[in-house]
């Protein structure tokens, strides 16, 4: 028997790598229209729809969905205030485990998929860059936890790989020390290229604060991936092969470990 | 020109998205 919280993320991880088709907020990969419609809607932001069906979709207990249908609506906003009755709605702390939720209330949520010990997380979530990803994100950045009773404790950690690939024409830019000294470098790249997009990020290295550009049309369709399991590499190579063909663009293809929960 | 980092070997630390990435009720159903 697998607790609750690690039923929901081998659920969730299972569609890892899914995309947005041409359409914005559609498929694509069926799971996108699938969760939407689930709650009657098509075409719409749908990372609370992805968090939604694939619980309800998953192993977890009878009692498990029930509590999770009573605070879980394709708006934040609903979810933070139903979380916030049930007494459900907090901070991150040493109770937030892997199957938790993180949220902020008119943004975005996903599954915290693994804690780690510099103030980040790993997650698994539903429309982050049109697709299901998983990504690392910092406590610091406001993300407060929506807790449902019952998540349990995770099991022994399975590590798989994942594969997947960016369009080399994306680049990282950094690392200052400071972020008034990246703020500087990043508009005066913002003026040299004025033809690209640029947004802040962080690293973990000593020297943080990095920015990450590419030219127009390539915002949040840059980085595919990652495909889980024995197929995985062979979903990449695949996928990689017809996004270049199709962009005459190059590719990068990476390689990470991913732990279950 | 700044330095490039290349991932995967640096981990990003994705900030959370500028817009909202989930359904506002107020907003009309584009479909």
């Amino acid at each position: 028997m697998i607790s609750n919280g690690q039923a929901t993320l081998r659920k969730a991880g299972h569609y890892l790598g899914a995309q947005e088709g041409a359409k914005p907020n559609r498929s694509g990969d069926p799971i996108v229209d699938e969760c939407q419609e689930m709650y009657g809607l098509l075409g719409v932001p749908w990372c609370a729809c992805f968090v939604g069906y694939v619980i309800d979709k998953s192993e977890a207990s009878a009692q498990y969905k029930k509590d999770a249908k009573a605070v879980v609506h394709p708006s934040t906003a609903e979810m933070v205030a139903r979380a916030r009755r049930k007494g459900w709605y907090g901070p991150h702390g040493k109770n937030t485990k892997p199957g938790h939720l993180f949220i902020i209330d008119g943004l975005h949520v996903g599954f915290v998929n693994a804690l780690n010990k510099d103030g980040t997380f790993q997650t698994i979530e539903g429309n982050a860059s049109n697709g299901v990803r998983s990504l690392t994100r910092a406590w610091s950045d406001g993300w407060q936890v929506i807790s449902i009773p019952g998540v349990g404790n995770p099991g022994p950690a399975a590590v798989v790989d994942g594969y997947g690939f960016d369009d080399t024409s994306v680049k990282i830019y950094g690392g200052w020390p400071t972020p008034q000294a990246r703020d500087q470098q990043l508009q005066k790249f913002a003026a040299a290229n004025p033809t690209y997009w640029t947004q802040a990020v962080r690293v973990q290295a000593n020297s943080k604060y990095a920015f990450r550009a590419g030219p127009e049309g390539t915002w949040n369709r840059w980085t595919f991936g990652p495909w889980l399991h024995n197929t995985g590499k062979q979903t990449r190579d695949e996928q990689m092969k017809k996004w270049s063909e199709k962009h005459k663009a190059t590719a990068r293809p990476w390689k990470k470990s991913y732990k279950e929960a | 020109m700044p330095p490039e980092i290349v991932p995967p070997s640096t981990v990003v630390i994705e900030p959370p998205p500028a817009e909202p990435t989930d359904y506002d009720e107020k907003q009309e159903n584009p479909e």
